[in-house]
């Protein structure tokens, strides 16, 4: 029998999480999206970043760099482990769901996401690990 | 560094400590390339250090290109590039990694928290070139 589904963390919830564990992030909340920014600088020699995350109530988030523009490594034509849109994908299925906290999950694994892309800007290499997909819709 | 070189009797001094009759620069006295050499390299590497130093907070990508330019035609700055992200990976697929709250990455579990094992999904990882 399969587990049952599990409960979506309500949007106030996740709110509070996140300033608590990210205190300079700004956002909002109304109806049923929570938006919020944060700043995150994955080592003292990289960039400061802000990130703009959006979740809708018990969907899935939507991760994007909005400061500074994201650069490609010379030669390449895409950003590594992106959607369309270069919206970030930090996650396999199955590994996140709307019972999680965005705070201990999605934004930590943004800034390992911004750690990896310095260093692929810089080599070419994409050292984060991951799956991949063959096509890119 | 230059201010230990000392000029004694017209010749190119630097002494060493251990043996003050032995001068280290005694071939620069012979050969004028081999200090002009040590010049050009001492110009090139503290124009290195100072724009590395004015590199923090722009970008890990910042430091490799500056030590690249620094020292040209080596490969060992790419290939710590390389070992620092694999090790990065490794301690996050081994539950060591933690997150502070600027988004600072470490290993450290004061002041941090642990991240969550986690795959990147997504595109292909684009060829470089």
């Amino acid at each position: 029998m399969a587990p049952p589904p599990p409960r979506p963390i309500n949007l106030g919830r996740q709110w509070a999480a996140v300033r608590h564990y990210f205190p300079q992030a700004t956002g909002r909340l109304r109806r049923n999206l929570l938006t919020c920014n944060v700043r995150l600088q994955p080592t003292p020699a990289s960039l400061t970043y802000t990130v703009r995350v959006k979740l809708p109530f018990d969907q899935h988030p939507d991760v994007e760099v909005i400061d500074p523009e994201l650069e490609l490594h010379p030669g390449t034509t895409q950003l590594p482990h992106t959607y369309p849109g270069d919206r970030l994908c930090l996650y396999y299925r199955g590994e996140w769901d709307s019972g999680r906290l965005l705070a201990r999950t999605i934004l930590p694994w943004t800034s390992e996401w911004l750690l990896h892309y310095e260093l692929w800007l810089a080599t070419g290499i994409w050292h984060g690990g991951g799956i991949t997909h063959e096509t890119r819709s | 560094m230059p201010d230990y070189v000392q000029r004694r009797h017209g010749r190119y001094w630097v002494e060493n400590p251990a043996h003050p009759a032995e001068n280290f620069t005694d071939k620069w006295n012979e050969y004028p390339d081999r200090r002009r050499a040590f010049v050009d390299w001492h110009k090139s590497i503290t124009t290195t250090l100072e724009s590395l130093a004015g590199s923090h907070g722009l970008g890990l990508h910042k430091i490799v290109a500056t030590l690249e330019k620094g020292f040209p035609g080596s490969d060992a700055v790419r290939a710590s590039a390389d070992r620092y992200g694999d090790q990065i990976r490794q301690v996050r697929e081994d539950a060591r990694l933690h997150v502070a709250r600027s988004g600072s990455l470490t290993t450290s579990a004061t002041a941090a928290n642990l991240i969550r094992r986690h795959q990147f999904y997504g595109a292909a990882t684009p060829a470089s070139d």
